[in-house]
């Protein structure tokens, strides 16, 4: 089931009021009953999936919870993430690895014939893995105390609102909140409500209407001026944003709605000033569940320049390949991790020549440096938002003005997408650097309600009418 | 085996001690919490406003008789009913059909429904003064559209009803496929409640899942939801703030793609190509066609199936389904005792375009024919 969809918008007031209604353990039931009809909405046999990652993990965690060595811990521990990893490697990066297999024995010489298994990528799967993955790691960490109640930890798995696209949330976090009763508070109903109505306006107006430029460049780019596919490149940045960052606003404000607070996924990445800044507010709990469990197992920062920088080759490396089963998501990948170790080189040496003095804030540099991280994604956007390789090279190409129709463009509509992009940046610069969101928060609140009433009257006229699935949902 | 009353009481005060005291409903009700009602009242007012001046602002949808200001021929429900019921001395034919009644690449005037209308006119057939055709056409998955303006007609009597078909309208590859396919908002008719009930179980089950039904229902109930398509055409150069609205609510508005000129520019040269497009007839086909006949069986007036024109080179694997189809619709429409025209070799292929679209050529021979069958079938019955 899609946020964006009137089946949702029916369905989310039904499970509230059931919520309402019921004591804790049926709300735990009711809320674990309706994650599953959410989930299995589209295509049922996944659910299948999402039984066994539950019960692997909540098996390990009560087996861990009686090794008493480390050793023992760490048996449970593997067990864990292989099958956690098996089965995502086998639906997600089954047909590309056997793929590559075959292809290379050919190269070899050898007689490899192979079939794509065609199996479709179960919805979420990325997500929800990772987030049972934390369970047992932070259990082996000794962070946590193992889950004993089977019903709270498949609605940890499983919660609905985050379940497809995330955040993902770490079992410390959402699993106390899953297991006690929440008395719904007007405060939690009101900021939920109003979060899902700018999540609906990030997703169906900006990101939807983004989409069409971006889906006509990225099919012909031999069709459009030069001008016009750089302005498609940097839509699609804007239309990955606004799709993932509404998704994370209506997960949240739907939570809130039954007294949840999951983790904040954005904080405002167009607006980075550095590439690990920009890494700092990217879709946050992915970041900070490889930092946590894979940067710094692997040593972080602490081996030294040269291992430090090939820990982030590796890590956004594989951030890239989770992101999808394609080697134009390895590049994009690769093509982060250079320019991450590019800023950490460039600011050590920069260290060396000035010393550790705080660099003076002025517009003109923070500006210069938003437009700079920003066109550096935009570009690593190009690999993310390909379909295979050569569509990236022919997109390179058109930038380069090879290839590209000539002139200037013609359609309006590039113009307004213009517009739109820098008006959005505009917003964002004042929510970040001017208090924004405190002046809004400052207003009369009858003001602020006929607002959100003229901003749902907008969105029911500048949606398109698409019923887009949400990009993040592939992964 | 039952509940003991007592026990549901009991259970009963728990629960409205657990949550409605100290939830936010009771304080709502008494008054604690004023500012959150009055702040959804608002919101609400705001909605309502907009939806009553949607309702009143939004212009007339002009008749099918202003075809030609709808150059991409796609048609907003009031506008494919509009003349349905003819004035006095005017008959009315009903052309179901597909994309080759469509015929999106040309202009109105010079396919075949306008011309069949120009002949029906000038002939006075069956002694009227003025015939009217209308063009119900269907592009993309025409069979669920098909069905749904089948099953409307049954209210209706138009003089004449010409079913024109081909194989492609019963691919199996739309049989999965849901009413937010469409390409125009014909599917709009399915939420209401009297044609629903006409329809067969086997359609509802293929074409009617839980989202199509939900956005069909509300967009055919709040104007709001169709003004979206009125706000976006006047950013239109070509005809703003009018019609383009209404044609095609439901197809997703790019004004990227409208720059002032069709998006099917007109084909000159006949493409022939075999294998393209790979629209299958097999199983689950005939069901579709099935479902399609029986609506038409129950029209009052009088039913013409026919048996679309198609140029399949020999050899190529299409000619199996359409043999296949042909075989179907002829059994079907003899059992349910509708009139067939078979007419599916009747013209010639160096003046298709694809295999079912026709150049001009063939629009004027068509047309033709179709008069000419129609004199002969009908002359002064009419």
């Amino acid at each position: 089931m899609l946020f964006n969809t009137y089946t949702y918008a029916l369905y989310l007031p039904l499970v509230f009021l059931l919520y309402l209604a019921l004591p804790l353990r049926g709300r735990q039931a009711m809320l674990l009953a309706a994650s599953y009809v959410f989930y299995c909405w589209e295509t049922p046999v996944y659910g299948t999936l999402l039984l066994i990652s539950t019960v692997l993990d909540y098996s390990c965690g009560l087996i861990m919870a009686r090794c008493v060595g480390r050793a023992a811990r760490r048996i449970v521990l593997t067990a864990s993430i292989c099958g956690n990893l098996g089965l995502l490697g086998f639906f997600k990066y089954g047909d590309f690895f056997a793929g590559n297999f075959a292809g290379l024995g050919r190269l070899l010489g050898f007689d490899t014939h192979w079939e794509p298994m065609g199996f479709i990528l179960p919805v979420g799967i990325s997500f929800y893995t990772f987030q049972t993955m934390s369970y047992t790691i932070q259990l082996y960490r000794r962070q946590i105390e193992p889950c004993r109640d089977l019903l709270s930890f498949a609605l940890f798995v499983s919660f609905f609102p985050q379940l497809v696209a995330g955040p993902i949330e770490r079992a410390s976090h959402l699993l106390p909140q899953l297991q006690v009763y929440h008395h719904v508070k007007l405060h939690d109903l009101a900021s939920g409500a109003t979060r899902i109505v700018f999540g609906l306006f990030r997703k169906m107006v900006l990101a939807d209407r983004f989409s069409i430029i971006v889906d006509r460049v990225f099919a012909n780019p031999e069709d459009f001026p030069t001008f016009t596919v750089w302005i498609g490149v940097l839509a699609f940045w804007g239309q990955i944003y606004f799709d993932f960052a509404g998704y994370a606003d209506i997960a949240i404000g739907s939570a809130r709605l039954f007294g949840i607070r999951l983790t904040e996924n954005f904080r405002r990445p167009l607006l980075s000033r550095s590439i690990a800044d920009f890494w700092a507010r990217w879709h946050i709990t992915l970041t900070s569940w490889l930092r946590d469990y894979l940067f710094n197992p692997m040593g972080g920062f602490r081996k030294g320049a040269v291992r430090t920088a090939a820990h982030g080759v590796v890590v956004l490396v594989l951030c890239g390949l989770w992101h999808g089963a394609a080697w134009h998501f390895v590049l994009w990948g690769a093509y982060e991790a250079l320019l991450l170790v590019g800023y950490y080189s460039w600011r050590g040496l920069r260290r060396k020549l000035l010393g550790r003095r705080k660099q003076k804030d002025n517009m003109p540099l923070l500006i210069g440096s938003v437009a700079l991280v920003f066109a550096c994604h935009s570009l690593a956007a190009v690999f993310f938002r390909a379909p295979d390789m050569s569509v990236a090279r022919r997109m390179f190409r058109c930038m380069l003005g090879r290839h590209a129709a000539a002139g200037l463009p013609n359609e309006w509509i590039v113009w307004i997408y213009t517009a739109l992009l820098l008006t959005w940046l505009v917003i964002e610069f004042m929510q970040e650097y001017m208090g924004l969101n405190e002046r809004i928060r400052r207003l009369p609140w009858r003001l602020r309600a006929f607002g959100m009433g003229l901003l749902i009257v907008v969105i029911t006229i500048t949606a398109t009418n698409l019923t887009a699935p949400y990009i993040y949902f592939q992964f | 085996m039952g509940f003991k009353s007592s026990s549901i009481s009991r259970y009963c005060e728990r629960l409205l001690k657990r949550q409605w005291t100290k939830g936010p409903l009771v304080p709502i009700l008494t008054g604690m919490r004023k500012r959150f009602l009055v702040g959804a009242g608002i919101v609400l007012t705001v909605q309502l406003a907009f939806e009553i001046f949607a309702r009143f602002a939004l212009p007339e949808v002009p008749s099918c008789a202003e075809v030609s200001r709808n150059a991409y021929r796609f048609r907003a429900w009031p506008e494919y009913i509009a003349g349905l019921d003819g004035t006095e001395n005017t008959a009315t034919v009903v052309l179901l059909t597909n994309s080759q009644g469509y015929a999106g690449e040309f202009d109105h005037r010079r396919i075949y429904p306008a011309q069949l209308e120009e002949l029906m006119c000038a002939s006075r057939l069956g002694g009227h003064r003025h015939w009217e055709v209308l063009n119900w056409a269907c592009d993309g998955m025409t069979s669920i559209e098909l069905t749904l303006l089948a099953a409307y007609l049954e209210t209706r009597s138009p003089d004449i009803v010409l079913a024109m078909t081909g194989y492609a309208d019963y691919a199996a590859e739309h049989s999965g496929e849901k009413l937010l396919y469409c390409r125009s908002d014909v599917p709009r008719l399915a939420t209401r409640p009297a044609l629903l009930k006409r329809l067969p179980a086997s359609y509802l089950r293929r074409h009617v899942g839980v989202e199509d039904f939900l956005t069909f229902l509300l967009r055919d109930r709040f104007a709001l939801l169709r003004y979206r398509e009125f706000v976006w055409s006047w950013l239109d150069p070509r005809f703003p703030g009018i019609h383009t609205a209404f044609y095609a609510p439901s197809i997703n508005y790019r004004p990227w793609e409208l720059r002032g000129r069709r998006i099917l520019n007109p084909l000159r040269k006949s493409k022939l190509t075999p294998g393209d497009p790979v629209l299958t007839y097999r199983e689950g086909s005939r069901q579709m066609l099935d479902d399609y006949l029986s609506l038409l069986a129950r029209i009052r007036s009088r039913v013409i199936v026919i048996a679309q024109p198609i140029a399949v080179p020999p050899g190529d694997p299409r000619m199996a389904w359409q043999e296949a189809f042909m075989r179907d619709l002829r059994d079907l429409t003899s059992q349910k005792g509708l009139k067939l025209w078979d007419l599916s070799g009747a013209l010639p292929s160096r003046d298709f375009m694809t295999s079912s679209h026709f150049l001009p050529a063939n629009h004027e021979r068509f047309a033709a024919m179709l008069h000419t069958r129609l004199s002969r079938e009908f002359g002064d019955a009419l």
